[in-house]
C-alpha cells in the first residue's frame, strides 16, 4: 500500500512522469525512424548501390556533386513552387473552409463525408483516374472543355500549365484532410467563448477572427508544419500522374531522388545526400516555425 | 437561440454556394469513376468519351472477384489498419499530451527530435527501415508490419495541438480532486479531445489501409497480402486494366467510407463548455 | 519425340538430385524420394498477362510430382521488394526480370549456366542471340523467358478512311511520316502517328532504326554516339515536325488513343494487343520499318534468374520449374507456347517457333519474323550496364528538350553527348 502510494506520488509529479508519457514513441521513433536517418546520413558521404553491398566512404562528394547538378537544383524549385502553392492553400483555405462546416448539421456533414472522399482513395486509383479524365485527347474534361468552347486544353503535357494541374491535384487529394482535422479542433473551441463574443455583440465574420482563429493557433501551427514537410516532399502524386514530366518541370525532389535510387543509376548514395539537403532545409524552416509556435505559447 | 441565429448567417447563400461548387469538384471525377467501374473497358476508353452508362456491367467486378482473394487480403488489411491504429491511438495521444501540457527538461529537444523523423522522404529511408526490421526477426511478420508504423510525429504533433487548448482550471481541478497524472490525461484531458482522436484513428486506419510500399517490403509472404496491394495488380507495367482498377478501388473504398461515416458521428461539438458545467 | 526424351532425361536428373538432397539433408527424418520444397518466385507480371502466370504456375504445383510448391508473389513494386529482401539477406529463389535490370543486381544472381546439364534442356535449341544478352563471359545469369520486341501497329479502319491500303504498313520512315500526315485529320480528332515524348523504350526502337546504338564499344572503351549522329538528327526533325503539324500529339501515353481509335500508326509491344481487341479495333501489325541504320531486331529478353539468397535445393527446384515451363505435354503443348500465343511475344527456342499453332497465329509469324540474326542489341551495345540510364537520363531529356524548349536540334545532341559521356565515363574506368 505504502509502496503503491509512493509510487503514485512518485508519478504525480508531472515533470516526472512526462518521461512515461513520451517514452514509448521515443524509443520507437529511435528504432524505426532515426537509426534509418542516421544510416542515410551515412549513405549521403559514400558511394553506394541501392542493396547497400558496396559502401565506400567518400566525404562531400556527392554534396559537391548535387549542386553542380542542374536536374536536382530544378527539382528544389519544382519544389518550391508546389509548397508556394499547396501550404497557404492547406493551411489558410482550409481553415476558412473548416470552419464554414463546423455545425454539425446534415448539409454540412454531407459536404465533410464528400471533401474526405479523395483522402480515402489510393494514390495509385486517382493517378490513373486523372491521367485519364484529363488525358489530352479521350479524356472526358478536356472533351467538355472543348464543347464549352475552351478548345483542346492539354492538361498534362503542358511544360507551362501541368505543374498547375498537379498542384491541383495534389491539393484536390489532401484538401479534406486540412479541412477536417480543422473541423474537429473547432468543435473543441468553448461554447462559452461564441456566447461571450455574442453578447459583445460580435457578428460572424469577427466572431471567426476573434474567438475561432486564436483557440485553434496550435491547429494551425500543426496543419502548417505537417503540409510544409509533406509538400516538400511531393512524391505519390506526381509518380503516379506525370512521372515528373514534361520535360521535368513536374519532377520534385524525392521523384528526382526516387529514380536516382531506383529507375536507373542504383546510386543509393548520391540519393541519399541529396535528400540530406532538403532534410536540412525542411528543418531549419520547422525549427523556425517551431520556436515562434512556442513564443505564441 | 439567438447564437442560432446569428451563426446562421454562415449559412448565408454566397458561402453555402462556394461550399457546394467546391465539393462538386471533389466529387464529380469520383462520380466518373463510379460510373466507369460498371462501364465495359471498351466504353471507358471511346471517343467521344462517355459520362453516363450507355452500357452497365458487373464485368469489372467478377475480374476483381476472380484475380483476387479479397477475404483474405481484406482480413490482413484490417487486422494491418486496426492493430497500428489500435496502438498508435495510445502511444502518440500520450506523447502528444506530454508535450502539450507537461514541462520537463529536453522537452523542446525530443518534440523536435519526434518532427525530424517526418522530414526525411520514406523512398530513402526505405532500405534501412527495412533491414531494422529484418535485424529485429520481423521479417513477414504481423508485428514487423505495424510496430514500425506505430508511433507516427504528425499524430503526436497533432494530439498535442489538441491538448494544448484544453483550459488549466479543468487540470487544477482534477489535481485538487487527487487523481495522479494518468488519470488526469485518461478520464479527464482524453474526453476533451474527442473530436481529435477520432479524427486521428481514422486517418490513422486510412493511411495503413491504402499503405502500398510498406507492407510489400516487409510482408512479402503472398498470406500477408493486403487489399491496396492486391488492387495494384490490376495496373500493368504495360498495361492498365481500368474497369477492374476502378472497380477494385470501390470496393476498398467502401469500407474506409463507412468508417468515416460512423467516426463522423463522434465528432461533437463544444466538448470544452460541457465538461466545465459537469 | 526429341523433347520427350528430354522429359524423361530431365526426370532421370531430378531424381538424381532429389536423391543426393536425400543424403544431405540429414535433419529431415521424413525425407522420401520428393523432397517436398516450397520456393518463392517474384515478379512484376502485374495486368492481364499476370493472370496467365498465375494459372500457369498453379498447373505446376498440381502436377508436378517432386513436391515442389512454387509460391509467386506478383507485386507492383517488384524492385523495392527485391532491393530491400537483398540487402538483407534474404529473397526469393527464382525471379522474372530484364537483362538491362540484371546489371543493377550484380553479384546477387547465381551462375545459371549449368541448367542445360543439370536438366537435360537442349541449348542449341534456344536462339542463340537472345541468349547472349543473358551471358558474361562464359557465366549465364538469366535463362529466357520472354522477348520484348517494339512493333508497328495501325488502324485498319482509319487507313482506310484515309485512302490507304489497310493491309500495306508503311517499310520506310519516310513513308511512315507521309502516311502519318495523310491519316491525320483534325476535325475527328484522329493523329496520324502516336509516338510519346516521355516513353523512352518506345522511342529508342525507333530512333536507332535511324541512328544505330547510343553507346558502342571502340579500341576497348564504350563510346557514347550523340554528337553528329546523322540518324538521330533525322529522327529529331521529322518526331518535331510531326508534333508541329498536329500528325503526332504532345502526350505522355498515348495507348488510350489507340484503343479509343484516334491514333493511325504507333509503336508499341505485343501487349497492346490485349486492348485493342477488347476494343475491338482492327489492327494489323508489322516489323518496325528498316531505317539507314540497317536491318535490326533489337530486344529486350526478360529471363529467369537465381539469386544467390537460393540455396542448392531451392536452385534445383527452380531449375525445374524452369524446365517444366519448356516442356512439351502429352497435347503437345508447352506452358512457354501458351505464354507466347496468348501474348504474341516471341518465342525464344526454335522448337516453340516450329510447332504449329504458334504458326498458326498470325500475330506471332509477324513478331518472330525478324531475322534472329539480325543485331539484337537495344540502344545500346548489349554488353553495356547500364541501358536505363542512357534512356532514362539521356534519351528522354534530348527528345523533351527539342519538344518543349525548341532547342535546335544540333545542340541538344551536343548536349546529350556531354551528359552521355559522363555516364560512359563511369564504365571505362
Amino acid at each position: 500500500m505504502m509502496q503503491r502510494k509512493s509510487m503514485l506520488s512518485y508519478l504525480n509529479k508531472p515533470s516526472r512522469s512526462a518521461y512515461f508519457f513520451v517514452a514509448p514513441s521515443i524509443l520507437l521513433l529511435l528504432v524505426f525512424n532515426i537509426t534509418p536517418l542516421l544510416a542515410s546520413f551515412g549513405l549521403s558521404v559514400s558511394d553506394a548501390s541501392i542493396t547497400l553491398n558496396q559502401i565506400s566512404f567518400v566525404g562531400l562528394d556527392n554534396f559537391t556533386r548535387a549542386f553542380s547538378d542542374a536536374r536536382f537544383l530544378n527539382s528544389l524549385r519544382v519544389t518550391l513552387v508546389f509548397s508556394l502553392l499547396e501550404v497557404p492553400l492547406q493551411a489558410f483555405g482550409a481553415m476558412v473552409i473548416g470552419a464554414l462546416m463546423v455545425k454539425n448539421n446534415l448539409w454540412n456533414k454531407a459536404l465533410r463525408a464528400v471533401f474526405f472522399l479523395p483522402v480515402i482513395c489510393s494514390a495509385t486509383v486517382i493517378g490513373i483516374m486523372w491521367r485519364m479524365i484529363l488525358h489530352s485527347n479521350v479524356g472526358i474534361i478536356t472533351y467538355a472543355f472543348s464543347l464549352l468552347g475552351f478548345g483542346k486544353i492539354n492538361f498534362m503535357n503542358s511544360a507551362q500549365t501541368t505543374i498547375f494541374v498537379v498542384s491541383f491535384l495534389s491539393i484536390w487529394r489532401s484538401f479534406g484532410i486540412s479541412a477536417i482535422i480543422y473541423v474537429t479542433a473547432a468543435q473543441q473551441v468553448s461554447p462559452s467563448l461564441y456566447e461571450a463574443a455574442e453578447l459583445d455583440g460580435a457578428g460572424a465574420v469577427r466572431q471567426f477572427f476573434h474567438v475561432t482563429v486564436p483557440s485553434i493557433r496550435s491547429t494551425f501551427w500543426f496543419v502548417l508544419m505537417t503540409r510544409f514537410a509533406g509538400s516538400l516532399q511531393i512524391f505519390d502524386i506526381i509518380y503516379v500522374t506525370t512521372g515528373g514530366g514534361p520535360n521535368f518541370t513536374t519532377e520534385s525532389t524525392v521523384t528526382y531522388v526516387y529514380s536516382r535510387a531506383f529507375s536507373s543509376g542504383g546510386d543509393m548514395g548520391y540519393a541519399s545526400a541529396m535528400s540530406m539537403v532538403l532534410f536540412v532545409f525542411i528543418m531549419l524552416v520547422t525549427i523556425l516555425m517551431y520556436r515562434r509556435m512556442i513564443r505564441e505559447g | 437561440m439567438s447564437r442560432l441565429n446569428k451563426r446562421s448567417i454562415w449559412g448565408a447563400l454566397p458561402i453555402q454556394l462556394l461550399l457546394t461548387v467546391l465539393a462538386l469538384l471533389v466529387l464529380i471525377p469520383l462520380v466518373w469513376l463510379f460510373l466507369s467501374a460498371f462501364k465495359p473497358e471498351k466504353e471507358i476508353i471511346s471517343w467521344p468519351p462517355t459520362f453516363l452508362n450507355r452500357t452497365f456491367t458487373w464485368a469489372n467486378f467478377d475480374t476483381v472477384h476472380k484475380r483476387i482473394d479479397i477475404s483474405r487480403y481484406v482480413l490482413n488489411s484490417v487486422i494491418y489498419a486496426f492493430g497500428t491504429t489500435a496502438m498508435a491511438v495510445v502511444i502518440n495521444s500520450l506523447a502528444g499530451y506530454a508535450y502539450a501540457r507537461m514541462k520537463f527538461v529536453g522537452k523542446n529537444a525530443l518534440f523536435l527530435l519526434t518532427l525530424a523523423t517526418m522530414m526525411v522522404p520514406f523512398q530513402v529511408i526505405m532500405v534501412p527501415s527495412f533491414l531494422v526490421v529484418f535485424k529485429l526477426g520481423m521479417y513477414n511478420t504481423y508485428w514487423g508490419l505495424m510496430i514500425p508504423r506505430v508511433a507516427v510525429a504528425a499524430s503526436i504533433f497533432m494530439m498535442r495541438a489538441a491538448f494544448s487548448v484544453i483550459p488549466v482550471e479543468l487540470e487544477d481541478a482534477a489535481r485538487i480532486d487527487g487523481l495522479n497524472e494518468l488519470g488526469i490525461f485518461s478520464r479527464i484531458m482524453v474526453p476533451q479531445v474527442k473530436s481529435t482522436l477520432v479524427c486521428m484513428v481514422v486517418l490513422s486506419i486510412n493511411g495503413s489501409w491504402n499503405d502500398l510500399l510498406w507492407p510489400m517490403l516487409v510482408a512479402t509472404d503472398t498470406s500477408m497480402r493486403t487489399l491496396a496491394n492486391g488492387l495494384a495488380l490490376f495496373v500493368g507495367q504495360y498495361t492498365i486494366q481500368y474497369g477492374a482498377a476502378f472497380a477494385g478501388a470501390l470496393i476498398s473504398i467502401l469500407p474506409m467510407f463507412l468508417l468515416y461515416l460512423f467516426g463522423q458521428r463522434y465528432f461533437v461539438e463544444g466538448m470544452v463548455g460541457s465538461g466545465l458545467k459537469a | 519425340m526429341k523433347s520427350l526424351s528430354h522429359r524423361t532425361f530431365g526426370r532421370a536428373i531430378a531424381f538424381a538430385l532429389a536423391m543426393t538432397l536425400l543424403l544431405t539433408c540429414l535433419s529431415s527424418a521424413y525425407a522420401t524420394t520428393a523432397e517436398p520444397i516450397t520456393i518463392k518466385f517474384w515478379n512484376s507480371f502485374t495486368g492481364a498477362d499476370g493472370d496467365q502466370l498465375v494459372e500457369l504456375v498453379d498447373r505446376f504445383n498440381q502436377t508436378n510430382t517432386d513436391g515442389i510448391k512454387v509460391e509467386m508473389d506478383i507485386s507492383a513494386n517488384f524492385a523495392d521488394q527485391l532491393t530491400s529482401a537483398l540487402a538483407a539477406g534474404t529473397g526469393p529463389a527464382l525471379v522474372l526480370m530484364s537483362n538491362a535490370m540484371r546489371y543493377q543486381y550484380d553479384g546477387y544472381l547465381q551462375d545459371v549456366s549449368d541448367i542445360f546439364t543439370q536438366t537435360g534442356m537442349d541449348k542449341s535449341d534456344f536462339i542463340q542471340s537472345y541468349l547472349d544478352y543473358c551471358m558474361d563471359g562464359s557465366a549465364m545469369y538469366l535463362v529466357p523467358f520472354q522477348i520484348v520486341g517494339y512493333y508497328l501497329f495501325w488502324n485498319k479502319d482509319l487507313f482506310t478512311a484515309a485512302g490507304l491500303d489497310p493491309d500495306v504498313a508503311p517499310t520506310t520512315w519516310d513513308e511512315y511520316a507521309e502516311f502519318a500526315a495523310k491519316l491525320t485529320d483534325a476535325t475527328k480528332n484522329v493523329y496520324g502517328s502516336g509516338l510519346c515524348y516521355n516513353y523512352p523504350y518506345q522511342l529508342a526502337h525507333v530512333i536507332q532504326r535511324f541512328g544505330d546504338l547510343s553507346v558502342t564499344a571502340a579500341d576497348g572503351k564504350w563510346q557514347a554516339n550523340f554528337a553528329g549522329n546523322e540518324g538521330y538528327e533525322k529522327f529529331l526533325v521529322t518526331f518535331k515536325k510531326m508534333i508541329d503539324d498536329g500528325v503526332n500529339p504532345v502526350e505522355a501515353d498515348t495507348d488510350p488513343m489507340m484503343m479509343a481509335g484516334q491514333i493511325g500508326m504507333t509503336v508499341s509491344g505485343p501487349w497492346i494487343t490485349g486492348g485493342l481487341d477488347t476494343a475491338d479495333i482492327k489492327y494489323g501489325i508489322s516489323l518496325l520499318p528498316e531505317g539507314e541504320a540497317g536491318d535490326m531486331n533489337s530486344v529486350e529478353v526478360l529471363g529467369f534468374g537465381v539469386p544467390t539468397v537460393a540455396t542448392d535445393a531451392e536452385k534445383a527446384a527452380a531449375y525445374r520449374f524452369i524446365q517444366w515451363w519448356n516442356s512439351e505435354d502429352a497435347n503437345g503443348t508447352s506452358p512457354a507456347l501458351e505464354w507466347a500465343t496468348n501474348n504474341g511475344f516471341p518465342a525464344y527456342t526454335y522448337s516453340v517457333q516450329a510447332m504449329d499453332s504458334y504458326q498458326s497465329s498470325e500475330k506471332l509469324r509477324i513478331t518472330s519474323s525478324a531475322d534472329p540474326s539480325a543485331p539484337t542489341d537495344f540502344f545500346v551495345d548489349s554488353r553495356f550496364p547500364d541501358t536505363g540510364i542512357m534512356l532514362f537520363d539521356v534519351l528522354a531529356p534530348l527528345v523533351q528538350r527539342i519538344v518543349f524548349d525548341n532547342t535546335d536540334v544540333a545542340t541538344a545532341l551536343t548536349d546529350a553527348q556531354t551528359i552521355a559521356d559522363g555516364v560512359v565515363a563511369r564504365y571505362n574506368q
